[in-house]
């Protein structure tokens, strides 16, 4: 079988969520292996939230708000881009690699901004492959799915 | 307050690399302040080492402790109990709190997980700048609050060195050259006259290390023998 | 009686030309103007690891450009040295005979070739004025007495374009008060500025050397471009009038230049005398000395 990314979606309430909102009622398509998790703010988003997420066995993580000068809590998208780029550097010196942390701005308006990133993380994580903390993944086989499970927590 | 840096991770995990069961201690004061050694950290280093190992099909056990600091004997005896469970101890703590945590009675190798730098001053988050030496001879009453030791990179006692360019220090250029700022302030309040009398030589003797201070009201209790 | 003393004393506007001291053991170089030179210059300036860059030690220097002829005029930096080798280095310049002693703190290591060293700095060059001081009235700096005190004639550094000008005429004070013999000035190339500074130094008996240099070509290239970051600078016209293609010429002109400096210098009594530092070449410093008209 192939392999599915599993990603994690981290995003904002006022923006970027709004936006997945709407591409839903208007029916857009688009990969359906993002799982959304919703903040007010992704000024919340604390560091640990995303390498947990990596522990947990995402393969990828996209970080979405409102673009720069918009957020709704005035400095929210700002901090979140501090610690997106300081995780980034924990994930290079542990050797998962910062290219599986990904930071976007979606306006709330603009869901096909939303597809165009999901579609464009999904299309990376497919090129960079399985996280590595899942090393018995192996296509086509059904024992492999379980292993991956059960390394999964 | 003390501020120190986190090592590189590839030197924390190779040292903990024969270990199987791992205790993180953090240490909730100084480190924590300068955000490398406090709880949260403990729990990002955690996570990181958790998210290296997985990746060579390891599972080691990690444990996360912190306690208020570990200068301080009451707050590091909890830890002396719980290591039992533990190989070895990562400690984000100074210089300071790891050797007296690897001291203490029944405690497992203790590996640092910082590199201690200097004694100095929060100016902002994340922005932390040097302030003291700790010479044991302090000269601020006299220069006006700005410490030539530590300030001046010469540690000159008598007025600025000839290389600095107007006012910015030879060493680094982006800085105030500590001698003029001290007799600008000196100026400014007018007390000239500190900075008149040439200082004498100073007392390094005071801070041969490893130096230790006996409150004078103690003076009774450890030195009972006499 | 050292022969710099002497001269400046006397008002004999002395010369003294800086050599430049290896980084191995091979003295020929430095020791080339001597031959050429010793007769018309009072003395010769030695430098301590310039720059902090490591060189052949100055005392040891000194002494072989005293046995081949010459006075030697030792610098000696606070960098390198602790109190304790401060003063055995002074006794050792006493007993070799070498009696012209210029006291400054010293670039610090991260200027130099070796950023790491540990930088000592354990006396600034007051309190270094104040244990040579020691040294010759009998005694060390920790009160101990000597069997022999050496003779110094003591020098210490002065930058004419200080600013701010305050502290470092606050600290030229407590070089006086140290017992200070005599002053070598940053490079100078704007007569104007030398004799402002003078003016705020004050009246004070205690002599002055004016330094000139002459300036490499990246050094006026830089100075051309506003980057020039010393603690002197050159002036618009000086710039043009030392601009070259070939670097060579750059050198020549400066030479020029610097011969006629000093001639203005002594003509406009700015100074009591001259440092000069022409790269440790002997051709430049003949081409100086017949500018000045020496």
């Amino acid at each position: 079988m192939e392999f599915t990314p599993k990603i994690l979606a981290l995003l904002c309430t006022y923006c970027t969520y709004t936006a997945a909102d709407m591409a839903g009622s208007a029916r857009m398509q688009y990969p359906a292996n993002v799982r959304i998790v919703k903040y007010l703010c992704t000024g919340r988003i604390d560091v640990l939230h995303i390498l947990k997420g990596f522990e947990a066995g995402a393969d990828g993580i996209m970080v979405s708000g409102c673009e720069a000068g918009t957020c709704h809590f005035l400095e929210g998208n700002l901090r979140a881009r501090e610690r997106v780029e300081f995780v980034q550097h924990l994930l290079d010196e542990c050797g998962l690699g910062s290219e599986r942390l990904v930071m976007y701005e979606v306006a709330a308006s603009d869901a096909p901004k939303w597809v165009e990133a999901v579609n464009e993380m999904v299309e990376r994580i497919n090129r960079l492959g399985p996280s590595p903390l899942n090393p018995n993944w192996k296509p086509g086989s059904m024992a492999s799915e379980e292993q991956e499970l059960a390394v999964r927590i | 307050m003390i501020i120190a840096e986190r090592k590189p991770f590839a030197e924390i995990k190779a040292a903990v690399a024969p270990y199987e069961k791992i205790l993180i201690a953090g240490c909730g004061t100084c480190v924590a302040v300068c955000l490398v050694g406090g709880e949260k950290e403990v729990g990002l280093l955690a996570s990181q080492l958790k998210l290296a190992w997985g990746q060579e099909g390891k599972h080691p056990t990690i444990g996360e402790m912190t306690v208020e600091r570990q200068c301080d004997r009451e707050f590091i005896q909890p830890l002396g109990d719980a290591v039992a469970d533990y190989d070895v101890v990562i400690s984000t703590a100074c210089g300071a709190g790891v050797q007296f945590l690897a001291a203490l009675p029944g405690m497992k190798p203790v590996i640092p997980a910082l590199n201690t730098t200097f004694i100095g001053v929060n100016e902002e988050a994340g922005f932390y700048t040097e302030r003291c030496r700790a010479c044991h001879q302090c000269y601020l009453g006299v220069t006006g609050g700005i410490c030539p030791q530590t300030m001046c990179p010469k540690g000159l006692l008598n007025g600025p060195c000839g290389g600095n360019i107007q006012g910015k220090c030879e060493v680094n250029p982006d800085r105030a050259c500590a001698w003029c700022e001290i007799y600008a302030r000196l100026e400014q309040q007018g007390r000239l006259e500190q900075i008149d009398t040439i200082l004498p030589l100073h007392p390094n003797g005071r801070s041969n290390t490893p130096a230790t201070v006996i409150h004078p009201a103690y003076k009774r209790r450890y030195f009972a023998h006499e | 009686m050292s022969k710099l003393k002497e001269a400046l004393e006397g008002g004999r506007f002395p010369i003294v030309m800086e050599l430049k001291t290896p980084k191995g053991i091979d003295l020929e170089g430095m020791l080339a103007p001597l031959k050429s030179l010793n007769g018309k210059v009072t003395a010769f300036g030695i430098p301590d690891s310039e720059h902090a860059k490591m060189k052949l030690s100055a005392l040891a220097a000194a002494r072989v450009v005293k046995e081949a002829g010459g006075e030697p005029l030792v610098f000696m930096t606070c960098r390198d040295r602790n109190r304790l080798a401060l003063e055995s280095d002074l006794l050792g310049a006493g007993a070799l005979g070498l009696e012209n002693i210029t006291a400054m703190s010293g670039d610090f290591v991260s200027l130099g070739d070796h950023p790491d060293a540990k930088p000592v700095y354990d006396a600034d060059s007051v309190q270094l004025l104040q244990i040579a001081r020691g040294l010759m009235a009998g005694h060390d700096s920790a009160g101990l007495p000597l069997t022999g005190s050496p003779q110094f004639c003591l020098g210490a550094v002065l930058i004419p374009e200080a600013d701010p000008v305050a502290p470092q005429l606050l600290k030229a004070k407590k070089k006086l008060e140290a017992g200070v013999d005599f002053f070598i000035t940053a490079p100078v190339f704007d007569l104007k500025k030398l004799s402002q500074f003078k003016q705020l130094l004050g009246a004070q008996s205690v002599k002055v050397l004016a330094c000139v240099k002459v300036s490499k070509a990246s050094e006026v290239e830089q100075a051309a471009q506003g980057q020039l970051r010393k603690v002197y600078s050159l002036p618009p016209q000086i710039i043009q009038e030392l601009s070259d293609a070939d670097p060579e010429e750059v050198l020549k002109k400066g030479a020029v230049l610097a011969g006629r400096l000093l001639k203005e210098i002594k003509a406009q009594n700015l100074a009591d005398g001259v440092y000069v530092k022409a790269r440790g070449r002997g051709d430049l410093m003949a081409l100086i000395l017949e500018q000045a008209g020496v």
